[in-house]
């Protein structure tokens, strides 16, 4: 990877990147409601289950599908895998999150590091473009390896839902600390394998975690968007 | 409703069951346009009266499908029409015999201008070692509509049997006017208890069915359904991403599920059609 790389891969993905990557919980603000999740190991069994069978596996197939067509300048791959992943919505409130997140990154990064390749892609379809393929398409363009960018995609996904639990549950800060700790060698073997995937592998089997996202929607008292 | 049964070429070379069924608008009603019935899949059609609209009822007469089994379905509402397709009885998976493979259920629905189509399958109940690969797509063309269930048992829970094996991978496509507007896949490999009592996953439920509605108007039912839902007894959730309106529920047996979805179906086709016509009969045997 170039010098850049590793530096940029930080920056972009980065708690403190304007995608407003706080504001969502990813459906943890119902289960925390529910006493589904009620504790640190609670919290980490149920990201367990999000990293390697929900929206962990969903987005980690569209990262590294989009990374792919980028990689081999493959314009049509590329739209297919933007509308899949526009039309992959297990929720209204995730449907949002992601788009939202994935427009958000998108013009941050045009606005600091453009490219013209960013920007044909951008101009080339009318879906909106959801967060793990837009974080793909800018890795590949940046040149960062498939697995490092993952990586940390994966990372910065599963921080951020510790950072609501920690909120909402609530937790001390080193017992969240430790549930990242837990679940660092998953996240690094799900990157990898995730790298070997195509768009038929595409699912996202965590039906609880999905119907607690849409009974988010009408939950009364909330201080996250999803 | 008259049949006249057209031929057509089979569908496929190597397939347990095979059913083509259309509808079309005739002298203000729906009637049969086209049957084509291969292998152990076979459609009647009982008498129904307003305000049940025009029933099918599929039949898999081999009583259930295990791995390297194929039933390939396909049905079109023609323009203006308004019918519903339902099932005999509860789609059986067996174990596999290869203790790998998996049955294939490939559904192909079509729905033109002005339709309203219901596709109201009753539940498939996995035996332990069952596998089932189940694709569904859905082609909707300008205001057609169409209500959709799908639920999955896992186990025969009067035997009190508990799933050590199989697997299961469910995909629904929803195109609007040749458009992906929606698609879902859930793959459980392997299907087993301890995968469903995850809590993220099932929470140890046991049986799990999706609801789909899918029109202009979708928007116009979500809190009649969230309303619905309130009466249910196992957890679910409704959410809607226009023109798709989709409900999740998770129960812990079969028997709650099916009442519960009878609950939420009975509401939004009330809300769909002005009248309250029940489900069809076999729902309720």
């Amino acid at each position: 990877m170039p010098e850049s790389a590793l530096i940029r891969l930080m920056t972009w993905l980065s708690p403190s990147f304007p995608v407003g990557a706080f504001s969502y919980s990813h459906g943890l603000e119902y289960a925390v409601e529910a006493e589904m999740v009620v504790d640190a190991v609670t919290l980490e069994s149920w990201l367990e289950d999000i990293l390697l069978h929900g929206s962990g596996r969903a987005d980690a197939i569209l990262f590294a599908a989009s990374w792919r067509a980028c990689k081999s300048s493959n314009d049509k791959a590329w739209q297919n895998v933007v509308e899949l992943g526009h039309a992959f919505a297990p929720s209204a409130e995730l449907a949002m999150e992601t788009r939202n997140q994935g427009a958000a990154f998108l013009k941050a990064v045009r606005e600091t590091w453009p490219t013209e390749n960013l920007q044909r892609l951008e101009n080339a379809g009318h879906r909106k473009i959801v967060y793990p393929i837009a974080v793909g398409a800018v890795c590949a363009i940046h040149d960062i390896a498939l697995a490092k960018g993952l990586t940390a995609y994966l990372h910065g996904f599963i921080a951020n839902i510790v950072s609501a639990g920690v909120r909402l549950i609530p937790l001390g800060q080193s017992e969240g600390l430790r549930v990242i700790a837990n679940l660092e060698a998953r996240i690094l073997g799900h990157a990898v394998a995730m790298t070997d995937t195509t768009l038929d592998d595409l699912a996202s089997s965590t039906p609880l975690a999905d119907i607690c996202s849409m009974r988010h929607e009408t939950q009364a008292t909330r201080i996250f968007r999803s | 409703m008259t049949n006249p049964a057209k031929t057509h070429p089979p569908l496929l070379q190597r397939s347990s069951g095979a059913v083509k069924l259309g509808f079309k608008h005739r002298d203000a009603r729906t009637v049969l346009d086209d049957l084509y019935q291969q292998g152990s899949a076979k459609v009647r059609f009982p008498n129904v009266a307003p305000p049940h609209p025009p029933e099918a009822v599929l039949i898999n007469t081999s009583g259930g499908l295990t791995d390297g089994d194929v039933l390939e379905m396909h049905i079109r509402w023609g323009a203006r029409t308004h019918a519903r397709v339902t099932g005999q009885a509860a789609e059986r998976i067996y174990q596999a015999r290869s203790g790998a493979g998996a049955a294939r259920i490939t559904t192909h629905l079509h729905v033109e201008e002005g339709a309203l189509a219901e596709w109201l399958p009753q539940e498939t109940i996995f035996f332990d070692g069952g596998g089932l690969t189940r694709e569904t797509t859905i082609n909707l063309h300008g205001s057609g509509r169409l209500l959709a269930c799908e639920a999955m048992v896992f186990g025969r829970m009067a035997m009190g049997e508990v799933m050590t094996k199989g697997q299961v991978y469910e995909r629904w496509r929803v195109h609007v006017d040749d458009q992906l507007v929606w698609t879902d896949a859930l793959r459980m490999d392997p299907l087993d208890q301890g995968r469903l009592d995850r809590g993220a996953i099932a929470g140890g439920a046991r049986a799990l069915a999706t609801i789909l509605y899918v029109g202009e108007d979708a928007a116009n039912y979500i809190d009649a359904v969230r309303a619905e839902l309130e009466n249910v007894s196992c957890f679910a959730g409704a959410t809607c991403m226009a023109p798709v309106l989709l409900i999740r529920l998770a129960a812990n047996d079969g028997a709650v599920l099916r009442k519960d979805m009878i609950t939420v179906l009975e509401g939004l086709t009330r809300d769909l059609l002005g009248c309250a016509p029940g489900l069809p009969r076999v729902w309720h045997c």
